[in-house]
């Protein structure tokens, strides 16, 4: 039984799996009582499990009456926004479904203030990582990245605690503690 | 003495007793309750009577844990032709779509009280739950259902071939058919039977607006003995054109003006149930802690089976000439 979707034989199918894109909580995620979200990817949205997202706008839908607000989440976030984690890939079968499917649709989010220690497999891969190293994004990319020396340049949305580990199936995860510190703007 | 007084009393002190039987025996008595009100209130639930499944109907994916079901589509057939003596036909090999069920959970928000204050309740703690929670799970059903519904209708009186409803079916899923008339309602009844699949319809949706403006319309357009009980009764159970009529005060889902049609259920698609409407309840101390939830899965797989049209407007054609 095959334990790693590396492919074999080139030319044939290789589905990929549901642990190739993933972010884990290790510590301080507790079920139906931790902070967590949920939200519906902007149109044409590709990110991974695992990506840092952000919210790009709120819509709001009438039930009995009431007003109900959606969050919306598109890829990285800004300097001044809230990071989330999701737990979901823009395109995986929890956030869309095959047509006519009206079930779920949505992907869970944990917002970076939520104090957790967490593995994700949407890091960028070109940098080497070392405990206590803060950690940032850009808007527009769903990659968490390594942070400038100054970490009040850009918005810090984790610290490092194990650095890049390897998960069960082989796959580079990297591990920290959920934080956000928004840019101080210095003009 | 309330007349639910009884009834609270009994459930509390299930439900604060410190053997953990005892909150299931509630949640499995508030569940009873909860099932049968589930089968009356739901519009989705009206239109695609659920089934119920076991884990065990799962079919096993490769990319992804998510449970699915997987159904068939009725194959499309190569035709026939006419022969002359001494030749066979030609070959077309049967290839059959198929299709996904997808499940997922819908649950109520999770509430919260000091059980001492739920004593003080003089009306009934069931139905307290039902008005906070089995309602607004049905109500999720419905938003659900006409959130698929109106993705698959395409755009109001259509005109781009590349329309969803048009591409797919050869007719509009959505027209206007202009003001409460007799003519109307018959261009409106139309809409499903004039997809390439002509389909029958059996049931529409409306709201109560809807009913007042066809209880506003004059005998000749009404016609026979219904015009008068229409005047002499207001709406009842009956038929409206041959379509099973559920009238509906969701105005944010059918909105005034608007009906919804939908061809017999074995047309639309799936509405398979592995839980139904079920409580949680859990004590901590004096603190109760309570949901609802259900496990379900809703598909509405075949744009053919549904349409809506809009009495307002000018009255389209289902079937637009979009060379003209």
């Amino acid at each position: 039984m095959a334990t790693t979707s590396a492919s074999w034989d080139q030319g044939a199918f290789d589905p990929s799996q549901t642990y190739d894109n993933l972010l884990q909580p290790v510590s301080g995620y507790i079920m139906n009582q931790s902070l967590e979200t949920t939200g519906k990817p902007v149109a044409g949205a590709d990110w991974k499990a695992g990506s840092v997202v952000s919210i790009q706008e709120i819509t709001t839908h009438t039930v009995r009456g009431r007003t109900v607000a959606d969050i919306v989440v598109k890829a990285g976030c800004a300097d001044d926004e809230m990071p989330l984690f999701a737990r979901g890939g823009a395109e995986d079968f929890d956030t869309k479904a095959d047509a006519g499917n009206a079930i779920g649709r949505v992907a869970s989010l944990l917002p970076a203030t939520g104090g957790f220690e967490i593995q994700t497999t949407e890091y960028d891969q070109t940098e080497t990582y070392d405990a206590n190293d803060f950690l940032t994004a850009s808007d527009g990319d769903a990659e968490v990245k390594k942070s400038p020396a100054n970490y009040n340049d850009n918005i810090i949305i984790g610290q490092v605690s194990k650095g890049v580990v390897e998960g069960q199936y082989g796959q580079s995860l990297l591990q920290f503690w959920t934080m956000n510190i928004p840019k101080v703007q210095t003009s | 003495m309330s007349k639910h007084t009884l009834e609270n009393a009994r459930l509390l002190e299930m439900l604060q007793s410190d053997d953990p039987s005892r909150h299931k025996e509630a949640a499995e008595g508030t569940s009873e309750y909860l099932h049968l009100r589930a089968h009356e209130n739901g519009i989705a639930r009206a239109v695609m009577e659920p089934e119920t499944i076991t884990p065990s109907e799962f079919t096993q994916q490769v990319d992804t844990d998510k449970p699915c079901v997987v159904r068939n589509m009725e194959p499309s057939s190569a035709g026939a032709v006419n022969l002359s003596l001494g030749i066979g036909p030609n070959d077309a090999y049967i290839g059959a779509p198929k299709y996904r069920v997808m499940f997922d959970r819908i649950a109520s928000k999770r509430y919260t009280a000091d059980v001492a204050q739920l004593s003080t309740y003089t009306y009934s703690l069931k139905e307290l739950f039902n008005e906070l929670i089995l309602k607004d799970m049905l109500y999720r059903e419905d938003v659900n259902m006409f959130s698929s519904v109106e993705s698959g209708l395409g755009s109001r009186n259509a005109t781009d071939a590349d329309d969803i409803h048009l591409k797919q079916t050869g007719a509009r899923g959505w027209i206007t058919v202009g003001s409460y008339s007799r003519q109307a309602m018959a261009l409106a009844r139309n809409g499903i039977g004039e997809t390439d699949n002509a389909l029958p319809v059996e049931t529409c949706v409306i709201n109560h607006s809807f009913v007042s403006n066809i209880l506003g319309m004059d005998h000749d357009a009404l016609g026979g003995s219904g015009a008068e009980d229409l005047f002499k009764n207001g709406w009842t159970k009956m038929p409206l054109m041959g379509m099973q009529a559920i009238v509906t005060i969701k105005r944010d889902l059918v909105p005034n003006d608007s009906i919804f049609m939908f061809a017999p259920q074995d047309y639309i698609g799936d509405f398979l149930i592995v839980t139904d409407a079920t409580m949680s309840f859990k004590k901590e101390d004096y603190m109760l802690k309570f949901f609802g939830y259900e496990y379900l899965g809703q598909c509405w797989k075949n744009i053919a089976a549904f349409a809506r049209a809009d009495f307002t407007g000018t009255a389209e054609d289902w079937r637009p000439d979009l060379e003209s």
